[in-house]
């Protein structure tokens, strides 16, 4: 019975990405209403899935009186988690080394079998490779606080993941005249590692010629956690050392694998947080770089994080890569992701987040209530994603947007975030934008 | 009724008469015009020098929101209002004040104030409709408000934190108070006897005087009580300066700023006092009013209640200039010995008693009790669950005395922390899960992030094998340690006060507080005088 759910709604998920190629393709051929059917269905599904499979997620309902059948609103109200819940863990677990107390807490949140052999793990990335060896694909993220966040994926979740966001975003790469293959992918972030930022490093090297990294060594979670957590200058400058080269050195020879790429006739697909793109910029119009071959575009992720105090304008940001790089603004995209998320929101050229139709949007008020959905309502953003069965995608974020439901100029039919995405007072800045802040200080 | 009563009972209806004609601190269709006190003068919002702070309003019987919505209007002050040409003169006329006639204004001002009276109940409705305090904890706020300001408790106050030598403080406010101790000189004291006798060897006696300081005090709302008691004792140590309003309790001070202003007209010898005053409303970090405020050419110390960021915004300000206390967001702790297991009425009664810790001001003071460490067997049915079902029931108890509900945004929290970091605690809630939840009792597997905790009726409960080693969970971040039983608290009294806990009290008193009582392990009027040699 629960596989049979649970491969129902791994069905619905295709069809909801094939739907979203057609309403990325624009051609007339998405159906709104239908879409919106399959989704719900796959959410309650879903709901049904986790109630059964998660340990936790089930006591929830216990508690809030939630059967196997309701409503979604009651679903939003009620069921809806928070991105602690992915680090909920006693930390000091993961300092005295008990795995077998980390597992015990992954499988509560957990619709999969957590692999035995995690156990025997002697640090966290033993542990998340044991995981990986045993089917559970683990990413992780981290706030300032440096308590990581990790959120664990089965095959079927994974394979969502991984084909979410190319399913609708294809139409995008074709739209500007993008050939992925003969072009050059540059991370500003670290080769591989399971982190999302990276992740999308390695999710891009599937598609491009060649991918250069700012760090060109794996980011381990060990080490992240040790630079984060320590409380002595001495000790967090020994973990710092350890991630190798340092932080101003490697944007002072990126320019250079850059303009290799550029001699050899490729264009460069530049993926970045923006304070990270705003610095290389900095970085090639003080050395007098040439600008990236034509062609090349830049995508930001991740927000400013801890660098608020660095934040500029978008269209000053849009006017520094266009005169620094040589890529136009319409040329500079922009994504909302997190890790929790399997489908990351693109912003259009409008600038808006559309949010594809594989998820449901929700809006919260600050007492946690989900908002009536209208025309244009503020709150914290929330969301339902029916394509991660492994652990409950039925989320509340800690960021405030505002939310409308309206024919958008460029021509997407959407529910789509416009402005700003600000983290709400009160919670911790996080995301991988936050993470390399706290790398670099 | 005295005639003394009578008196000050006519002269609060005149005052009230005037605040009519005046149309203020009386709600015109949802608005309240608030004036404030600059320097001695009372002045009121006109045209458009104005600030608008908004209010939500709370249905009483609920305490919760009703959906209403009031605005306060204040004048906008600048810094050149509050600071002052001559400094030294204000100190001078400051230390000319007699502390008797200190004492006659503000025991006149509390008069005024008296919560049967016409100025008091007129503030009480005021501050009633969106204050999310029950009655009974809203009217001994007041109460409490007034009864610090009575003669005899600033008497008690100042005699005892300042005294020295069995001299009591108010004598060393007043005067150049002899030194009765042995003293020696320095090393030229030789060369002096030797270079200018006979006068070169008479020793003079030493006297020593509690100077007056110039003060900017910025004070929290997370009690109704913070602004006027910073106030206080700025007054009480017969100080002059700025107290800064919080947003969140501007109607007690501004009644405090009227009471003193009415107050000062029958005491015109402590009118230095009240000229040298001032009790204002800006917004936190408006820089155009706090970079030049904080000038340590003028003032001397600086008070600063509150957020993390408040405090290290307002030290940062102050910084390398004047001298600056800060009470920093504490929290309070309770230690419960396996004693109170002994019987379940026992177990009852205890949990009544440490309920009591849970409610100061509803959680919102450094003093309450936001983490319970109970001290027995572990596991779901163990003594951390058993006290989480007794705790339960005492806050359903205290409910029913005294209601709260969470504010939507502690609702919100509390849901984030069910529904996060803490999915794996086993909860106990007053009123019910979501939207209904007044109150809960949470037993958590592990360590807790307390900067995420709500303040609203929320206790985290730790088990722990024995109470010794909650000790070692004790740091300077706790101000506050209840501990039952008695014995228990002796025994561990040492070890926790090592830990940097300032007080270490019975079980159910964290609240109680004594003339000349520490703050925050500080004795803070003390702090507040210059004390000088003369």
């Amino acid at each position: 019975m629960a596989e049979a759910i649970e491969r129902e709604i791994h069905e619905l998920a295709g069809r909801l990405r094939a739907a979203a190629n057609a309403w990325a393709a624009g051609d007339g051929s998405f159906d709104e209403s239908d879409t919106a059917r399959l989704r719900r269905r796959a959410i309650s599904l879903c709901h049904r899935h986790y109630r059964a499979a998660i340990p936790a997620y089930r006591r929830l309902c216990l508690e809030a009186g939630v059967g196997d059948d309701e409503p979604l609103d009651v679903l939003a109200e009620r069921c809806t988690v928070t991105d602690d819940l992915f680090k909920s863990y006693d930390a000091a677990w993961v300092g005295a080394r008990d795995f077998v107390a980390l597992s015990g807490w992954l499988q509560d949140l957990c619709a999969e079998p957590v692999p035995a052999d995690a156990s025997a793990a002697h640090d966290v990335d033993d542990w998340l490779d044991r995981l990986e060896r045993g089917g559970l694909h683990v990413l992780y993220s981290s706030g300032t606080s440096g308590k990581l966040s990790f959120v664990p994926r089965g095959l079927g979740s994974w394979d969502a993941y991984r084909a979410n966001g190319p399913s609708y975003l294809m139409h995008q790469v074709v739209r500007l005249g993008l050939d992925l293959s003969t072009m050059d992918g540059a991370v500003l972030g670290f080769r591989g590692g399971r982190m999302g930022i990276q992740r999308a490093g390695v999710e891009l090297s599937r598609f491009l010629a060649d991918v250069h990294y700012l760090y060109d060594r794996e980011l381990r979670a060990e080490t992240l956690r040790a630079t984060l957590t320590t409380r002595s200058t001495a000790a967090a400058e020994a973990a710092r050392a350890r991630l190798g080269t340092g932080h101003d050195e490697a944007y002072r020879t990126f320019p250079a694998t850059l303009r290799r790429a550029t001699e050899r006739g490729r264009a460069v697909w530049l993926f970045g947080a923006p304070h990270q793109v705003k610095m290389l910029c900095t970085v090639m119009q003080a050395i007098g770089s040439a600008p990236l071959g034509p062609g090349s575009v830049v995508t930001l992720g991740g927000g400013w994080k801890s660098f608020e105090d660095q934040r500029v304008d978008r269209a000053v940001l849009c006017e520094l890569i266009h005169a620094a790089l040589g890529v136009p603004p319409a040329r500079v995209l922009e994504a909302y992701a997190m890790v929790e998320l399997n489908t990351p929101l693109m912003r259009c050229p409008t600038g808006r987040y559309h949010v594809p139709p594989l998820l449901e949007p929700w809006l919260f008020d600050e007492a946690l209530l989900p908002l009536e959905p209208g025309h244009d309502v503020t709150g914290t953003f929330g969301f339902m994603d029916p394509t991660a069965t492994s652990y409950p995608a039925f989320l509340v974020t800690g960021d405030e947007v505002r939310l409308v439901r309206e024919h958008c100029p460029c021509g997407l039919v959407s529910p789509a975030i416009v402005g700003e995405v600000r983290r709400a007072a009160g919670h911790e800045a996080r995301g991988c934008g936050g993470i390399l802040a706290t790398v670099r200080a | 009724m005295t005639g003394a009563n009578s008196r000050t009972r006519a002269s609060a209806a005149a005052l009230c008469e005037r605040l009519d004609a005046a149309a203020l601190l009386r709600d015109d269709g949802g608005t309240i015009r608030v004036p404030v006190l600059t320097r001695g003068r009372l002045v009121v919002p006109e045209g458009d020098a104005v600030l608008e702070i908004q209010e939500a309003t709370i249905d009483r019987a609920t305490m919760r929101p009703d959906g209403g919505r009031r605005r306060l209007v204040l004048p906008r002050v600048d810094a050149a209002d509050l600071l002052y040409e001559d400094p030294g003169a204000v100190r001078a006329r400051l230390a000319a004040v007699p502390f008797g006639a200190l004492c006659d204004w503000l025991d006149a001002a509390a008069e005024l104030l008296d919560t049967d009276g016409p100025l008091g109940s007129r503030i009480r409705a005021l501050i009633a409709p969106a204050s999310d305090l029950a009655d009974s904890l809203l009217d001994a706020a007041l109460r409490l408000n007034t009864t610090m300001m009575r003669a005899l408790a600033v008497r008690e106050v100042v005699d005892r934190e300042l005294a020295i030598g069995g001299v009591p403080g108010s004598c060393l406010l007043e005067e150049w108070v002899e030194v009765d101790a042995p003293g020696w000189d320095g090393a030229t004291g030789g060369l002096r006897a030797a270079l200018a006798p006979p006068l070169g060897t008479i020793a003079p006696t030493p006297r020593i005087r509690a100077f007056p300081t110039l003060q900017i005090h910025v004070t929290a709302g997370n009690a109704p009580v913070v602004a006027s008691a910073s106030a206080l004792r700025l007054l009480a140590a017969r100080g002059g300066g700025v107290v800064k309003l919080p947003s969140g309790s501007i109607l007690p001070g501004a009644a405090l700023a009227v009471a003193l202003h009415a107050a000062a007209e029958g005491q015109p010898a402590a009118r230095a006092v009240l000229d040298a005053l001032s009790l204002v409303y800006w917004k936190g970090g408006d820089t155009s009013l706090e970079e030049r405020l904080f000038d340590p050419a003028v003032f001397d110390r600086v008070v600063v209640w509150g957020a993390p960021d408040a405090v290290e915004r307002v030290s940062a300000l102050a910084a390398g200039g004047i001298r600056t206390l800060t009470f920093n967001p504490r929290y309070g702790v309770s230690l419960i010995g396996r004693e109170a297991f002994a019987a379940d009425a026992t177990l009852s009664a205890t949990a009544r008693l440490a309920a009591a810790d849970v409610l100061i001001w509803n959680q919102r003071a450094c003093i309450a009790s936001l983490v319970h460490y109970v001290e027995g067997a572990p596991g779901a049915d163990g003594a951390a669950d058993r006290w989480a079902a007794a705790l339960r029931e005492a806050l359903a108890a205290a409910d029913d005395l005294a209601p709260a509900a969470p504010s939507a945004t502690a609702l919100g929290q509390i849901q984030r922390m069910r529904r996060g970091s803490l999915v794996g605690a086993r909860w106990h809630w007053v009123g019910g899960p979501g939207r209904e939840a007044r109150a809960a009792v949470v037993v958590a597997p592990g360590p807790f992030d307390l900067s995420s905790h709500p303040l609203s009726r929320v206790v985290i409960v730790r088990g722990v094998p024995r109470l010794d080693e909650a000790v070692g969970l004790l740091h300077r971040g706790v101000s506050t340690a209840g501990i039952h039983p008695e014995a228990r608290r002796l025994a561990l009294r040492d070890a926790i006060a090592a830990r940097g806990v300032s007080s270490i009290v019975p079980l159910g008193h964290a609240e109680r507080a004594f003339a000349g009582m520490p703050h925050d392990g500080m004795r803070v009027l003390s702090d507040l005088v210059e004390w000088t040699v003369g």
